[in-house]
């Protein structure tokens, strides 16, 4: 029983991790709450559904999927998220970006109805650690996360592209006069949070349903854990997915899985009126 | 032969208008200084000239080339860097991975040459080099705003009031290193309150009250011209 808490707790935090890094990233440089967040999630679930149904082979299915959803995401940055920016008016963004997931939600409940789908396995083979059988699909699910995460650490802190979203995290202005394309920047890190959100969404496909509404809970337990780990925070958000991935297996462990939310909300209430500025305290890329 | 030209520029905030139909040249290779009381205009006139602050009217041209109303990021790979008010670092990088931030457009090879440079101009920069910016005095934070701006190999350097809430002690040692600056034949606009500490480096002057330029001249005219000094500098 412990062994299978300590991997399911590992392979929920891995996702948790993987969804908030990119819901902390774009508020991190762009200071944007982005409420579509886990709407690239369901996109990118959907979309693979509908490329591997249409008899297209699973990967390039979803290298289609997850450029779609880079594309849409840069998209919504480029346009109507910097134009409202401009506006000055931060409460704009929420609900476009709120909106835009429900007209999202909607729409795919008009092309594809509201029945539960899923994909196959890209991983087939379960594997026994710690004497608990874990399925191929799960295993997967969290090497996929953890290598994602790993890469997307490595590409911020060791490229120079990566140094220009630092600098933009930090300073937008100081970044402008150093010549840096903040506008870009912007652009960039949305598009990679899409990405984040978007394989999440994929590789959690085949072991759970692809729904309309899938793209709320996403979004509660995104924002939860960047609540958690301190807004636009990346060390924070992964220290706090993992203490919510782990936190979600007790409870399934203890009482039942479909209290975690309820027990989420808690965390973060006590949060909020204790350390609001989270486990790390402050902004830090 | 002029490095920067501004032509009757309009310039401020929403409705606030606070250059007000001002113009500047400044000469290639010489430190202009641009000295007037709080709230003439002087940190304006640098965040329109960057593309900070678009103008409601009038022209910028950096050498042949018309920069009005373009963006900050290309007006700085252009070759204008401003070391700004605030002295705004990146405070969570240490001062290698601030003044290496600003050469991210340049080639690879030049990088360790400008650090030796910046080094060279403020020496107590090197021993501070894994320090986070953020945890520095108010002094060494100038000096790391200045080497940033200096790391990407401007042809005009733009500084905004670097003596601000300093000691007389640090200001001597900021000014110091902008004059070992100049001696290299770099371009230099600086703004400042401190006539007594900018007029020492400068070759032309020009005092702005109420966003216009109301005398501009060399040192040495302002030197010898008691009713101006008084007047405008309360020197």
């Amino acid at each position: 029983m412990f062994a299978n808490f300590l991997i399911n707790g590992a392979i929920n935090s891995s996702i948790y991790a993987l969804i908030a890094l990119g819901f902390s990233l774009t508020f991190g440089v762009a200071g944007i709450v982005n409420l579509y967040h886990g709407a690239y999630y369901m996109v990118a679930a959907y979309l693979v559904y509908f490329f591997i149904t249409s008899g297209i082979p699973s990967f390039i299915s979803v290298v289609l999927s997850l450029l779609i959803v880079m594309v849409l995401g840069a998209f919504l940055m480029k346009y109507p998220i910097l134009y409202l920016q401009k506006k000055g008016e931060s409460i704009y963004i929420l609900i476009f970006t709120l909106g835009s997931a429900y007209f999202t939600q909607y729409l795919f409940k008009l092309l594809f109805g509201a029945s539960y789908y899923s994909i196959p396995s890209f991983y087939d083979k379960s594997t026994k650690i710690l004497g608990e059988v874990i399925p191929g699909s799960r295993l997967f699910a969290f090497i996929v996360s953890v290598i994602t995460i790993i890469l997307v650490l490595l590409f911020i802190n060791k490229t120079k592209f990566g140094k220009q979203i630092l600098a933009t995290s930090q300073d937008k202005y100081a970044a402008e006069l150093v010549g840096v394309n903040t506008s870009m920047i912007f652009v960039v890190t949305m598009s990679l949070a899409a990405l984040l959100s978007g394989i999440a969404g994929i590789v959690i496909s085949p072991f759970l349903s692809i729904s309309p509404n899938m793209w709320l809970t996403t979004l509660l337990k995104a924002f939860s854990i960047v609540i958690l780990g301190g807004l636009g925070s990346i060390p924070g958000s992964i220290i706090a997915a993992f203490f919510m991935g782990y936190l979600e297996s007790f409870v399934s462990l203890v009482w039942t899985s479909s209290m975690t939310e309820v027990v989420f909300l808690v965390i973060v209430f006590i949060f909020l009126i204790f350390r609001p500025t989270g486990i790390m305290g402050k902004k830090t890329i | 032969m002029s490095i920067l030209k501004i032509t009757d520029v309009v310039s401020g905030y929403g409705k606030a208008i606070v250059l007000d139909g001002l113009s500047l040249e400044v000469e290639e290779g010489k430190c202009h200084a641009v000295l007037g009381p709080n709230g003439s205009g002087k940190s304006t006139l640098l965040k329109t000239i960057t593309g900070t602050l678009k103008p409601y009217k009038g022209e910028i041209y950096f050498k042949d080339s018309k920069i009005t109303g373009m963006n900050t990021f290309k007006i700085s790979r252009m070759g204008i860097s401003l070391s700004p008010e605030g002295r705004r670092l990146f405070p969570d990088l240490t001062v290698k991975q601030n003044l290496e931030i600003a050469t991210m457009f340049t080639q690879d090879k030049e990088k360790e040459s400008k650090l030796e440079f910046v080094f060279n101009i403020f020496p107590r920069l090197k021993d501070r080099i894994n320090q986070k910016a953020g945890t520095m005095s108010g002094g060494e934070q100038q000096m790391v705003a200045i080497a940033r701006a200096i790391m990407i190999d401007p042809e005009i350097l733009l500084l905004d009031e670097p003596s601000m809430g300093l000691a007389h002690i640090i200001k001597e040692q900021i000014f110091e290193g902008i004059n070992k600056i100049k001696e290299t034949g770099k371009t230099i606009l600086i703004v400042e309150q401190d006539a007594t500490m900018v007029m020492p480096i400068s070759d032309s002057i020009s005092i702005l009250e109420h966003g216009r330029i109301k005398w501009s001249g060399n040192v040495s005219e302002l030197e010898n011209n008691d009713s101006l000094r008084n007047s405008y500098l309360g020197l």
